[in-house]
């Protein structure tokens, strides 16, 4: 079972600018046992015409839009694979993602995930400028790979937060006391456009606080169970 | 800590919101993060608007039932802790201090902070999303 089943879940709401760019760079895996599922989650621009040229080498979900939470949540229990991946709709997997992240992930590791580097990029009429240096972050989904069981001990994402979502994952796997192997390799680009590299906006602000507030409260639960 | 001396939020390194009485504040410079009671949410609150620790008494003496000296020390104890944990700064700026007439008096509970550092190294890695109001990120 060297080539096991992986599961690539790519949410995508009006992402027509760059989902071709997300599916080539999964494609460009060259892996040969790939489950690509786009959850297109109500999108009103040309993203499913966009997703029609793909159909022989995706499944596409179409809901009403319910966030990306939903969007990841159906995707993950649609998926058929043993190991699953996330990317967004405007972030790309660097071609060595799986190669260098599925070696943990095979039978006999102990790991729950496996996970390299992330790293921001900006891109300007397709000319790429990466704009940091490479670093870990912990709850970006798509610097990953996950054993699809581990959803089972750590749940699934929280479909009632609009942000945050994935940090209150990330703090469920560790209460879970899954664990993670890092790895010495970028394995996916974050796109950055000129709005975003600043400061957090207030609506990321209220969902990290938010993923806060419910972690305290998981705790205090514990405590007086 | 002198009594007109003002503070404000240290906000190039906290963000912090209070819901339901509770405040969590995150130091996104160090990773650690505190959780306040309700009475240390209003102190907080009133920190923020450059009120003075006088002012901040005199607003307490008003709203709540206790002695001055109960409420003077714990208010300048919470004071010195949000100071020395580099969540607030001490500012020129000054405010007035809103009258808010009260029939009755609450009971004093002892504003408390409790920190917590066990997530340094999830938030030191934490890069920032954005999203617009359906809850996606935002595309330019």
């Amino acid at each position: 079972m060297n080539n096991p089943l992986i599961s690539v879940i790519i949410p995508v709401y009006n992402g027509e600018r760059h989902i071709s760019h997300a599916l080539e760079s999964v494609f460009a895996q060259q892996y040969p046992n790939l489950e690509v599922i786009v959850m297109n989650d109500g999108s009103t621009d040309n993203t499913a015409q966009i997703l029609k040229t793909y159909t022989d080498r995706i499944r596409v979900i179409t809901q009403a839009n319910q966030g990306q939470s939903a969007a990841r949540n159906t995707g993950i229990k649609h998926a058929k694979g043993t190991i699953l991946g996330f990317l967004d709709a405007d972030d790309l997997w660097t071609h060595h993602h799986i190669q260098s992240l599925l070696p943990h992930l095979l039978q006999n590791e102990p790991y729950d995930t496996a996970r390299g580097f992330s790293q921001f990029f900006r891109s300007v009429e397709n000319k790429r400028t990466e704009i940091t240096k490479k670093f870990f972050a912990l709850e970006l989904l798509g610097s990953a790979l996950f054993r699809t069981s581990v959803f089972d001990r750590v749940g699934l994402f929280d479909e009632t937060m609009r942000q945050g979502e994935d940090l209150d994952w990330r703090m469920r796997f560790e209460e879970a006391r899954c664990i993670e192997k890092r790895v010495d390799a970028t394995t996916v680009l974050c796109r950055r456009h000129a709005s975003n590299m600043t400061n957090a906006n207030e609506v990321s602000v209220k969902g990290r606080i938010e993923a806060f507030r419910k972690k305290l409260q998981r705790e205090r639960n514990r405590l007086h169970a | 800590m002198s009594g007109i001396q003002t503070y404000r939020i240290n906000d190039q390194k906290v963000i912090n919101e209070t819901l339901d009485g509770e405040t969590i504040i995150i130091n996104l410079e160090n990773g650690n993060y505190y959780s306040m009671n309700t009475s240390g949410s209003v102190a907080w609150e009133l920190l923020a608007k450059n009120h003075s620790l006088e002012q901040i008494v005199n607003a307490f003496l008003a709203r709540y039932e206790a002695n001055v000296d109960e409420i003077k020390q714990s208010l300048s104890d919470l004071t010195l802790f949000l100071l020395n944990e580099d969540l607030i700064l001490e500012t020129d700026l000054t405010s007035t201090l809103l009258e808010n007439p009260v029939t009755i008096k609450e009971t004093f509970l002892t504003p408390k902070i409790e920190k917590y550092e066990d997530m340094q190294e999830m938030l030191l890695a934490d890069p920032i999303h954005d999203v617009d109001a359906v809850g996606w990120p935002t595309l330019k």
